[in-house]
């Protein structure tokens, strides 16, 4: 079952007045990425106010989710309430779970997942899914089309191991299997042929609206943390804090190419003259900022008394607090550059992948256009490499015209973006994209670790033996669950937010310094049906270990050829595998990218507006993977919740690609 | 130079007061003190043996001086050594008071526990036990209220743990929890006092 938006506040009023007073009945698991950690937060501040009884566990995979289940699901007569946030949308989460369904005194488990497509089972099944309004609004067809079948049918409770068969059993796979019993149907006398045919037929037809809403590959929705926000605005209990939180999440999307591509935007909701679902959920979110954080009658005071200066008013880009006391969110003008408040100029322009991308910084010719724009622009070099908060001020009062003024001349448009910034007093001042990189870097690199530092790999060219394979496995779990922790407390610390800004600058110049590299030597394969990008020498291996780094490398990488292919005015762009090889345990990490697929749609849309405007967006290689996998010998092992990313042992790289370059043909 | 050992001892002692562990005991420098302090004796009555029993200070003046050098040092030795124990012993009260160190079997195989533990003589440990006696014997008379307990007033009901070693399932007065490595609760803080205290779980501000 579902639950509407409108419902939120209800299904918490029912976890409270449900849950236990004296013991531990509420269980979060928490993926282990930006948008869940924000979205834990805003539920433990919920809970705590309460004084509801929590725990809260991180999951790294589906693996570790197996064994959660194990110490603290199952056979826990206590546990009432199971919410899973950021995981899980994807499998039939009360069959992988084994939750004893229907039962008056079972577990009532909580899906509240951005990753589409839903798993119907769990829509229409045994979890409650927290609905953004995708299955209320557009998602009937498959409602009836699955009640339908799995009511004529027995289902094979949690008969196929997840998570590799998980999609599998929902995929009919003989039609036998799930003809109706006889004894169901109203007694026909005269035509039980007819009738039987006129079911199979049916049949058919519902099978194939499932088959297709699950062929359209992965997307996302709404974020988690933006679905918790309505939670806490529902309650009325929604603060700065929250919001910024909320906010965090939001942002975070964009770091790793992940655009809500649900559909149009919704014609119920607020933010007028949205053109995406993503402008819409960034409008209500102003909104919401200008509602809690009123603009201040003396600063505007001051600002007119210095625009009478003649100094025009605040254009330079806010980087200290108005007050000692002062912890409000603002909306201001943000550039596209990464970091740009603790960097230099040209380094924060140089790192960021929007701006990066456009002037094709990783060729020579690239670095001298930005030169060049920086000189139009009348910005010294020697200024630009300084810290920014120490430039001149009049370029940075000016920094935003004169961009707006040249960067058109280099297809930079849209290089000032609303954004949120917030200030903890004079301890600083962080922008939410900002925010969203350096946790980032901390969930993926972690604090301790020094980049560039290679791992234990003396037997690198040996095969490395299943038991130190699954010990390294083991540790490397350990260590993202401790980042996980470190991101959680930092990311209502300042302090340690700001400790945190080199971890981020680091991956980000690994970033630059693999994609150029890979660009340079031209080592990215163009195949038939996509391109190939495999990392698996030079310094910075380590860091793309984490699927989540890697799918910032393979943002960058996609975003630089996508430019390059529409300078040479290409129609059609493939969209993009990397892979990088985790030398300690002897496998490749890979992930697929969906951007060029999404370009591709754009082109055409007049045709069928309607269906490809659905489809937009969408990432195929999540079922690519699961074909693959379930149809070589190919060792390969898909834990992540990301369905877009695998993992493969090291020999078996050449066959997966084989097949999955034909697998992608077929399509 | 005499009560040169001593001193170092003094200064180990003055280390351990503002150090978090209790650092091992210096078995080798007690004893080194302690030989120093017998063979100053011996010089004494090495000094005194040809007088017989019958020593007249102001007839010899020089000597007079000798074996008070000599006293003084010893007394200044003992007094080292007695300062060196005192800070031991407190330490080791400490422990008992805030149950660091439980009752024989909690600790027995755990890591940490027993390195504290190596870090006592057998005679500490000997003190360990029988003072923990005293004290649990000393509790046993008043079940209804927590003597090591923390003498600060919490500020709150509840309190935000992450747990750092699997403690296993834990009885609270209301039903069990399973405190599981690597993860976060909020629960009664009452509950987990003890935990936090022994270092199995981390208390969140």
């Amino acid at each position: 079952m579902y639950i509407p938006r409108s419902q939120f506040s209800s299904a918490y009023a029912h976890l409270k007045a449900n849950a236990s007073p004296s013991t531990n009945s509420v269980l979060i698991l928490c993926a282990l990425d930006i948008d869940s950690l924000c979205a834990a937060r805003i539920l433990a501040y919920l809970l705590k106010r309460d004084y509801i009884l929590h725990q809260i566990k991180p999951v790294a995979g589906y693996q570790d989710l197996e064994k959660v289940n194990e110490t603290l699901v199952k056979g826990k007569d206590e546990l009432k309430f199971l919410i899973c946030l950021g995981l899980g949308g994807l499998v039939d989460l009360s069959a992988f779970l084994e939750l004893s369904r229907e039962g008056e005194d079972g577990v009532e488990c909580w899906i509240i997942d951005g990753r589409r497509p839903w798993n119907l089972y769990n829509v229409y099944g045994g979890g409650k899914c927290f609905d953004d309004g995708d299955i209320a609004e557009e998602m009937a067809r498959e409602q009836d089309a699955h009640t339908l079948l799995s009511h004529s049918s027995s289902r094979p409770l949690g008969s196929s191991p997840p998570p590799l068969g998980a999609r599998n059993d929902l995929i009919p796979t003989s039609p036998s299997q799930h003809l109706p019993s006889e004894p169901q149907l109203p007694p026909p006398k005269a035509s039980t042929k007819t009738l039987r045919r006129k079911l199979r037929r049916l049949r058919r037809k519902h099978e194939s609206t499932i088959q297709k809403y699950y062929s359209q590959g992965t997307w996302y929705g709404e974020p988690v943390s933006s679905l918790l926000y309505s939670l806490a605005a529902d309650l009325g209990r929604e603060d700065n804090d929250i919001l910024w939180l909320s906010i965090v999440g939001v942002c975070s999307g964009e770091t790793y190419g992940r655009t809500i591509t649900s559909g149009p935007p919704r014609i119920t909701g607020g933010g007028w003259g949205a053109d995406t679902r993503e402008d819409q959920i960034r409008g209500i979110l102003k909104d919401e900022v200008r509602r809690l954080n009123p603009p201040d009658l003396n600063s505007t005071a001051a600002m007119s008394s210095g625009n009478a200066n003649g100094v025009s008013g605040v254009t330079a880009l806010q980087t200290t607090a108005r007050s000692p006391s002062d912890t409000s969110i603002r909306i201001s003008p943000e550039y596209r550059f990464m970091l740009i408040r603790h960097w230099s100029l040209y380094d924060s322009m140089l790192h960021s992948s929007y701006l990066g991308t456009k002037l094709h910084i990783w060729s020579e010719s690239g670095r001298k256009r930005l030169h060049k724009l920086l000189a139009k622009m009348g910005f010294s070099l020697s200024q630009c490499k300084q810290s920014y908060t120490h430039m001149d001020m009049d370029l940075k009062r000016t920094l935003k015209e004169k961009l707006e003024r040249y960067a058109p001349l280099y297809g930079l448009d849209g290089v000032v973006k609303e954004g949120f910034v917030r200030c903890w007093g004079w301890r600083g001042c962080l922008s939410a994209a900002d925010v969203a990189y350096v946790v980032g870097g901390i969930l993926e690199i972690g604090k301790g670790k020094k980049l560039g530092h290679k791992g234990v790999s003396a037997d690198s060219n040996e095969e490395v033996s299943e038991e130190v394979g699954r010990l390294e496995e083991e540790k490397e779990v350990d260590e993202w669950i401790t980042n996980f922790w470190d991101a959680y407390d930092s990311l209502t610390n300042v302090e340690q937010l700001k400790s945190a800004l080199p971890i981020a600058m680091n991956l980000h110049r690994a970033i630059l310094r693999t994609g150029t590299a890979l660009i340079e030597k031209r080592q990215i394969r163009l195949l038939k049906a996509f391109r190939l990008a495999v990392v698996k020498e030079g310094p910075d291996l380590p860091v793309f270990t984490h699927p989540n780094a890697l799918s910032k490398l393979a943002l960058w990488i996609s975003e630089a050829i996508l430019e390059q292919e529409r300078e040479a005015s290409k129609r059609k762009h493939l969209p993009l595998v990397v892979a990088s090889l985790h030398e300690r345990r002897g496998v490749y990490v890979i992930v697929g990218t969906a951007l060029g697929a999404e370009e591709e749609s754009d082109d055409d849309s007049d045709d069928d507006d309607d269906e490809l405007e659905r489809k937009g967006g969408r990432n195929h290689f999540g079922i690519a993977f699961q074909d693959v996998a379930n149809s070589t010998q190919a060792r390969i092992r898909i834990d992540s919740f990301e369905a877009t990313v695998v993992e493969v042992k090291k020999d078996d790289l050449a066959g997966f690609l084989e097949s999955l370059s034909l697998n992608l043909n077929l399509q | 130079m005499y009560g040169d050992l001593g001193q170092k001892l003094v200064q180990h002692a003055k280390r351990t007061q503002s150090l978090a562990h209790l650092p091992p005991y210096q078995t080798e420098m007690v004893r080194a003190v302690t030989r120093e302090v017998r063979d100053l004796d011996r010089d004494v009555s090495e000094i005194l043996a040809p007088f017989d029993g019958a020593f007249d200070p102001s007839a010899n003046p020089a000597t007079a001086y000798t074996l008070l050098v000599h006293h003084l040092c010893m007394r200044r030795n003992k007094r080292c050594l007695l300062a060196y124990h005192r800070v031991r012993v407190q330490r080791i009260e400490e422990m008992c008071w805030s149950g660091v160190v439980q009752e024989d079997e909690a600790v027995d195989g755990d890591g940490e526990a027993s390195g504290e533990r190596n870090a006592l003589s057998p005679e500490e440990e000997e003190y360990l036990r029988g003072y923990n006696d005293l004290l649990a014997a000393a509790k046993g008379t008043w079940t209804d209220i927590d003597l090591t307990g923390s003498l600060e007033p919490p500020k709150d009901l509840f309190v935000d743990v992450r747990v750092l070693k699997d403690a296993g399932e834990i009885q609270t007065e209301y039903g069990a929890i399973n405190l599981t490595k690597n993860s976060q609760f909020f629960v009664r803080q009452g509950d987990v006092e003890r935990l936090i205290q022994q270092g199995f779980l981390q208390k969140l501000s």
